[in-house]
């Protein structure tokens, strides 16, 4: 039920009329006559209801991944060879499957996310955005257990029980959240993502060899920062569209690939970065009238990933049962190489570009 | 051109900028509440009530079953 509660009144959204962003008739007193014409997620239509009093950041939201869905369309698009956007049908089932992770100013400062059921935060008042409630609403089958530690086997990213860091703006800004205007079609493209270099850049310990190897050395290949300090994590299967390519259950596992994602000149170029494999098959999109996914191979199943479980020591920094340097862990060890054994069949030609089969020994 | 002459020429070109910036705006801007208690509309009347709402209210859609992409 739509509780509002009466200190919502005193706010500044509260001075504004119930029915100057909700319509409806305030002067009906039965359900149905005063509900005629209602809008219930006001700003669905943001451009409308919010932009008189919060016009920059509504003009650079429109560019938000979490609005605009891009990042999806382009996959689709890049997989299918054309856009879904003017294809009626197509576009239905999007919204009715893909659509529904979109996100509103209200799903994230007034309510829970619509796809999980919505509900009022705090009785109708405006504020930040409620990590439980909110972020892991949506995020809550890869980043949230990782991010909390709730992966059997696996404790909580490091920076959770920093100060600031229970709330996921810690890293995540209402500023990359609101966007600074930029399009982007894929999330990592974004300049206002976090980096780890962000605040790590002039604290990193000169004399820590593995970061004077790996990371800013230009005479060996550099890693990012997960390939070493994060612990496994959930890699997907069956959990999409449909389609009977995919049916397994999820897994752990930490797996290193070549950084062949276009991410050069944002900061990314890492030479080997972790990744994450994504549920996705020729026949992911059947149900939508799409048998097969003519430019399958046009993108990887495994996708750049920055897994949100980093902890200083992990088992590839652990040198305890080593000759003290990390080589054992990695170098000898095919474990955390992303081969061509680790694809099925109808994935080996779309990953080719960033399985690591020449570095295994 | 006199004093006067100019200062009748500035309030006359302020007041069509104002007229100008006035009516070229479109952007929706919600009103304050005509009613003067919050009984007396029927939004506030219901949704301030916890109990009315319970007796009114509608069942929740199903469970999707699931948390979500990320």
């Amino acid at each position: 039920m739509v509780y509002v509660t009466k200190n919502f009144l005193s706010t500044s959204h509260g001075t504004i009329s119930c029915e100057g962003c909700h319509k409806g008739d305030p002067t009906a007193f039965d359900k149905a006559e005063a509900h005629v014409g209602i809008v219930a997620a006001p700003s669905q239509n943001d451009q409308t209801y919010c932009d008189a009093c919060h016009s920059q950041i509504v003009d650079n939201y429109a560019t938000s991944l979490h609005k605009n869905q891009q990042g999806y369309f382009k996959r689709i698009e890049n997989r299918l060879g054309y856009s879904i956007k003017n294809d009626a049908t197509l576009m239905e089932h999007f919204n009715e499957e893909c659509g529904t992770c979109h996100a509103t100013c209200g799903q994230c400062h007034v309510s829970r996310p619509v796809s999980v059921r919505g509900g009022f935060l705090d009785g109708h008042n405006f504020g930040a955005p409620q990590r439980d409630n909110n972020c892991v609403a949506c995020h809550g089958s890869r980043v949230g257990p990782e991010y909390l530690g709730t992966n059997e086997g696996f404790v909580a990213d490091v920076h959770r029980f920093k100060p600031g860091g229970g709330n996921c703006s810690f890293c995540h800004t209402g500023m990359e959240m609101h966007t600074s205007g930029v399009e982007v079609d894929y999330r990592y493209l974004s300049p206002d993502m976090p980096r780890c270099e962000d605040c790590h850049a002039e604290s990193v310990d000169a004399d820590n060899i593995y970061h004077r190897f790996h990371w800013k050395s230009s005479a060996v290949p550099s890693l990012s920062c997960h390939v070493c300090h994060s612990q496994p994590y959930k890699n997907c299967n069956g959990c999409h569209t449909g389609g009977a390519g995919i049916t397994g259950s999820s897994y752990m596992k930490l797996k290193i690939a070549k950084n062949e994602f276009g991410l050069e000149g944002v900061g990314r170029d890492y030479d080997y970065v972790t990744v994450r494999h994504i549920p996705v098959a020729p026949d992911t999109y059947a149900s939508w009238g799409i048998a097969d996914l003519p430019n399958f191979e046009a993108e990887p199943t495994w996708k750049y990933a920055t897994p949100h479980n980093i902890q200083r020591w992990t088992a590839q920094t652990d040198t305890r049962n080593t000759d003290g340097t990390c080589a054992d862990n990695c170098h000898k060890s095919s474990e955390y190489y992303l081969s061509t054994q680790d694809l099925l069949d109808y994935e080996v030609e779309a990953n080719k570009n960033i399985v690591m089969d020449d570095k295994l020994n | 051109m006199n004093i006067k002459s100019c200062m009748y020429g500035l309030a006359l070109i302020t007041i069509l900028m104002f007229v100008f910036l006035a009516g070229c705006t479109d952007k929706y801007k919600p009103v304050e509440s005509i009613f003067s208690s919050i009984d007396e509309s029927s939004c506030t009347h219901c949704h301030l009530n916890a109990a009315t709402l319970e007796e009114v209210a509608d069942p929740l859609p199903p469970d999707p079953g699931h948390t979500g992409e990320g």
